[in-house]
């Protein structure tokens, strides 16, 4: 038996010719005005050495306006070929790759969760200064409403320094995919499970007083399954409610889910609906410049990101509607 | 100055403390009341579903005479007497005789399709669903409210005005293990 050399291609190789096709784009892009830009930069960048040793205004004035106006305007004649293929990335292979995990879901790399629906969650205390998002899937799976996109969240912070300059900082409340699916079975109070951090620093005795201090989000629900208790911390209006919507085995769901993301996971119930909120460290669903889409680890990520996310139906048991509700 | 002192002290050891020990355990244990009253509130939702359902499904089920007779005589006997030892025995009883009905109206395709029967159907799951989360509402009540009375040094506070642990609610064995399906068919 030989070896094989070859890993199987990507989805068995359904995206290849689109791949291929795209990689074209990306390499013609890459040719026509990356190269150029970056051979300006060197040929500046020798320019501006030579100013500095030899002290000779000649070497500064003249090639820099030229190389700046160059830049510019590569830059600028760029930016149309660039957005169509992004947008080409965007429409034909996330969109296959959807299609792949659940049929039928419409996407549109445009849009995104709006911020009142965000802030209705409740997840998040703090109005953010910045918010910002793309693409948005939404559909049904079976007979579950999902929507879901990303989202960053920012506020600011301004400092003045001793010399009197104001310096902005921006910093993410959430940055991830925010995920709205309709829960099957119908409340009518707010239910937050959010991570555990005051019981992970604080360990439990001192980290539940500090729990039960945080009277905005509600009263504490203390849980029987003590792993789940270790990893949330679960705030809700009525302790029955919140018991009946947190059954044992969506406990196990959630707390699976957690293990599989491997990251924090925010999760409320409120309206009828299931707000989960999945941080993530970059932009997703993106294309590289710099790298051949013809390898497909990138893709190959978000591919597995995507079918975590549509699978939070089937993973939280969302279709099965016995308890009353269509 | 420092008899003052002193009485400040014991005042705060003797009076204060205690009073604040006492009014946390009556809060717990009011919690306790209230979590029962809601599991109680929850139990008679489901009896008053009962009589709906066997006139649903009395005309089809022909087999099962024996167990809707008794599910109408504990549902009689749980609203005759509402004290919390009846209430638990009898729940405990419904819930497995309510959990065979339904298990054997799968030999019952009309009944099945019958559009009033699955409204109740859904609005039975439903309940039950909310009576399961009133119990473990009620147990995690009376845990905290428990550990309350025996720690230190509530204990002296608990004794003296005979505040009594109270007992948690029994989850049926069932509910805790999925439903043996096949099991329930053959007996």
């Amino acid at each position: 038996m030989g070896q094989t050399e070859n890993k199987t291609p990507f989805l068995d190789g359904a995206l290849t010719p689109v791949l291929e096709r795209l990689e074209e784009q990306r390499l013609f892009i890459k040719r026509k005005y990356f190269n150029p830009l970056t051979a300006l930069f060197i040929i500046g960048g020798i320019f501006l050495v030579m100013f500095l040793t030899k002290q000779e205004a000649k070497w500064l004035l003249a090639p820099m306006i030229l190389f700046f106006l160059g830049g510019l305007v590569t830059v600028a004649l760029a930016q149309k070929p660039l957005s169509e293929y992004k947008n080409a990335y965007k429409n034909e292979i996330i969109k296959g790759l959807i299609d792949r995990i659940h049929p039928g879901l419409s996407y549109n790399p445009a849009l995104c969760i709006p911020e009142s629906r965000f802030m209705a969650s409740g997840l998040f205390l703090r109005t953010p200064d910045r918010y910002r998002g793309e693409d948005m899937v939404s559909g049904m799976v079976g007979k579950t409403q999902l929507n879901f996109s990303e989202i960053r969240a920012q506020y600011k912070t301004e400092t003045t320094d001793s010399k009197g300059n104001r310096h902005t900082q921006w910093h993410d409340i959430f940055r991830g995919i925010f995920i709205i699916a309709d829960f099957n079975k119908p409340f009518k109070t707010r239910t937050l499970v959010l991570p555990d951090t005051a019981e992970k620093i604080f360990g439990s005795l001192f980290g539940n007083t500090l729990q039960k201090w945080n009277k905005g989000r509600g009263d504490l629900i203390k849980l029987e399954n003590v792993d789940f208790e270790k990893e949330f911390v679960v705030y809700g209006q009525d302790q029955v409610e919140s018991r009946y919507i947190l059954t044992p085995d969506l406990m196990e769901r959630i707390l699976n889910f957690r293990h599989k993301t491997g990251k924090p996971v925010h999760i409320s119930f409120l309206d009828n609906s299931m707000f989960v909120a999945l941080t993530q460290t970059k932009d997703l669903f993106e294309p590289s410049m710099g790298h051949s889409l013809l390898d497909t680890a990138p893709l190959e990520s978000y591919y597995e990101i995507l079918k975590l996310v549509i699978g939070i139906v089937e993973d939280f048991n969302l279709n099965t509607r016995i308890w009353g509700k269509e | 100055m420092p008899a003052l002192l002193l009485i400040g002290i014991l005042v705060f050891f003797f009076v204060i403390i205690p009073i604040i020990i006492y009014n946390g355990l009556i809060h717990k244990r009011n919690m306790v009341d209230n979590a029962f009253a809601s599991i109680d509130a929850m139990l008679k939702k489901r009896y008053d579903l009962i009589p709906n359902l066997v006139n649903t499904v009395k005309t089809y089920m022909t087999h099962e005479k024996e167990t809707l007779t008794k599910i109408t005589e504990l549902r009689t006997k749980a609203l005759a007497n509402r004290d919390p030892d009846t209430q638990a025995k009898v729940d405990q009883e419904m819930t497995g005789l309510m959990r065979s009905i339904m298990v054997a109206v799968e030999n019952y395709p009309q009944l099945k399709a019958n559009e009033n029967f699955m409204q109740l159907q859904a609005s039975l799951n439903n309940i039950e669903e909310q009576i399961a989360a009133a119990r473990r509402a009620y147990n995690a009540a009376v845990t905290t409210y428990n550990t309350a009375i025996q720690i230190f040094p509530n204990s002296v506070i608990a004794g003296m005005k005979h505040f009594t642990p109270r007992e948690l609610f029994v989850i049926p064995a069932e509910e805790r293990q999925n439903v043996d399906v096949g099991k329930l068919f053959n007996s």
